[in-house]
């Protein structure tokens, strides 16, 4: 038997009866079952973006000190090339003009990655990234990506100063993660 | 007219339900890499307190050339729910009620294939075996439920959850903590449809 106090009809759905009596409750209910389902299939359709994040690079970001306040500011190199090391023939900036950082792909399977800097003046500077890093899935489609950790900066010093790391974990977004204090550039 | 002397108050009994979670199943066929499937249990302590305990599994799945990975567990959560429309005849024992809960999970993550594309350096070739990762985390939430016919139930909730400890290998970030979802943020919002039935009380 039924357990609705008189309203002896067994089904929910046809109950009206007893929905007057607690109309609230059975609104919501059957609301939220609705609405649930019109949220979860406009979703279906939504293609994941692959391209962006799958390498995922470390943005370096050049600075200088100001001769005249003596300030660290941001510059513009106005060419360079860049080669990883054990990549010299595969530059990834080539004579580039007029950057003030480039982002550098670091080498998974390594724990450290290093390039060649090559600036204005024909000057050459080596800089290695100690890194660990962390397999990533990105989504199901997308499939996996490595994210970085850096963990030490060592470089050779001729047109390089000094560098801080602003942000040591290298994702799937660009920001800053190494400063390069370069020394000012004079024409020759 | 002669009122009517009021009523003896009937003596509380308790009273136990058990419950099956529809939504994991139904997200399933949306998006098949993920089944999660729980049940629950819930014992009236008091009036309108009820002891609440959720026990469930789940299983995340990516299969593709360059992509297998696979991630089992099986996660628990203890709490309480507490009956906001209080003891009311009329309703039925319809009830609206806040939940509180202590959970966490126990998983297992292996990927036999991963390759990624790297256009400097290469493609990249990786796996690895089974890794364990923990979770424990805290839900608070709402929830609606209201009798179908005889001893059955049908109810909502929406719940936050706020992720207080992982734990496991950071060589692989996980992708997916079984009851708590996608490892994307510490808070994450969630829906559960279910049904219960209501064991017969004397």
């Amino acid at each position: 038997m039924l357990e609705n106090d008189g309203n002896q009809l067994p089904s929910f759905f046809f109950n009206f009866a007893a929905m007057k009596k607690r109309p609230l409750i059975r609104f919501f209910v059957l609301l939220v079952l609705l609405a649930s389902m019109g949220s979860i299939f406009p979703g279906c359709g939504a293609e994941a973006d692959c391209e962006q994040g799958m390498v995922n690079r470390v943005r370096m970001a050049f600075w200088t000190r100001n001769a005249t306040t003596g300030r660290l500011q941001q510059v513009q190199v106005d060419s360079i090339t860049v080669n990883g090391i054990n990549a010299l023939d595969n530059p990834i900036y080539n004579n580039n003009r007029r950057l003030r950082s480039i982002d550098l792909p670091l080498d998974p399977l390594a724990d450290s990655t290093g390039f060649v800097l090559q600036f204005p003046g024909n000057q050459k500077d080596t800089i290695w990234i100690k890194h660990g890093h962390q397999f990533h899935l990105l989504s199901p489609e997308c499939g996996f990506t490595v994210f970085f950790n850096i963990t030490g900066v060592s470089h050779t010093t001729r047109t390089i100063s000094h560098f801080s790391i602003i942000q040591p974990f290298v994702s799937n977004t660009l920001e800053e993660h190494i400063s390069l204090v370069i020394n000012p550039f004079t024409d020759n | 007219m002669a009122q009517a002397p009021d009523a003896e108050p009937e003596p509380f009994r308790r009273k136990l339900s058990l419950g099956i979670d529809v939504s994991g199943p139904v997200m399933h066929l949306l998006q098949p890499e993920t089944l999660s499937q729980s049940v629950s249990l819930d014992l009236e302590l008091q009036p309108n307190l009820m002891a609440a305990f959720e026990a469930g599994m789940a299983h995340f799945r990516v299969d593709n050339p360059s992509t297998q990975y696979t991630v089992s567990g099986q996660f628990f959560r203890i709490g309480a729910n507490y009956n906001l429309l209080q003891e009311n005849p009329k309703l039925r024992d319809d009830q609206i009620f806040a939940l509180l809960r202590y959970s966490f999970g126990m998983n297992t993550h292996q990927a036999p294939v991963i390759s990624v594309e790297n256009p400097y350096w290469g493609p990249i070739s990786h796996s690895f075996d089974k890794l364990q990762y923990g979770a424990h985390w805290a839900e608070v939430g709402l929830g609606l439920r209201t009798r179908l016919f005889h001893h059955f139930f049908v109810g909502w909730n929406i719940r936050v959850s706020f992720m207080l400890a992982r734990t496991g290998d950071l060589q692989v970030k996980p992708y997916y903590f079984s009851g708590f979802g996608r490892n994307t943020g510490n808070t994450k919002f969630g829906f559960q449809y279910f049904l219960y039935y209501r064991l017969p009380t004397k």
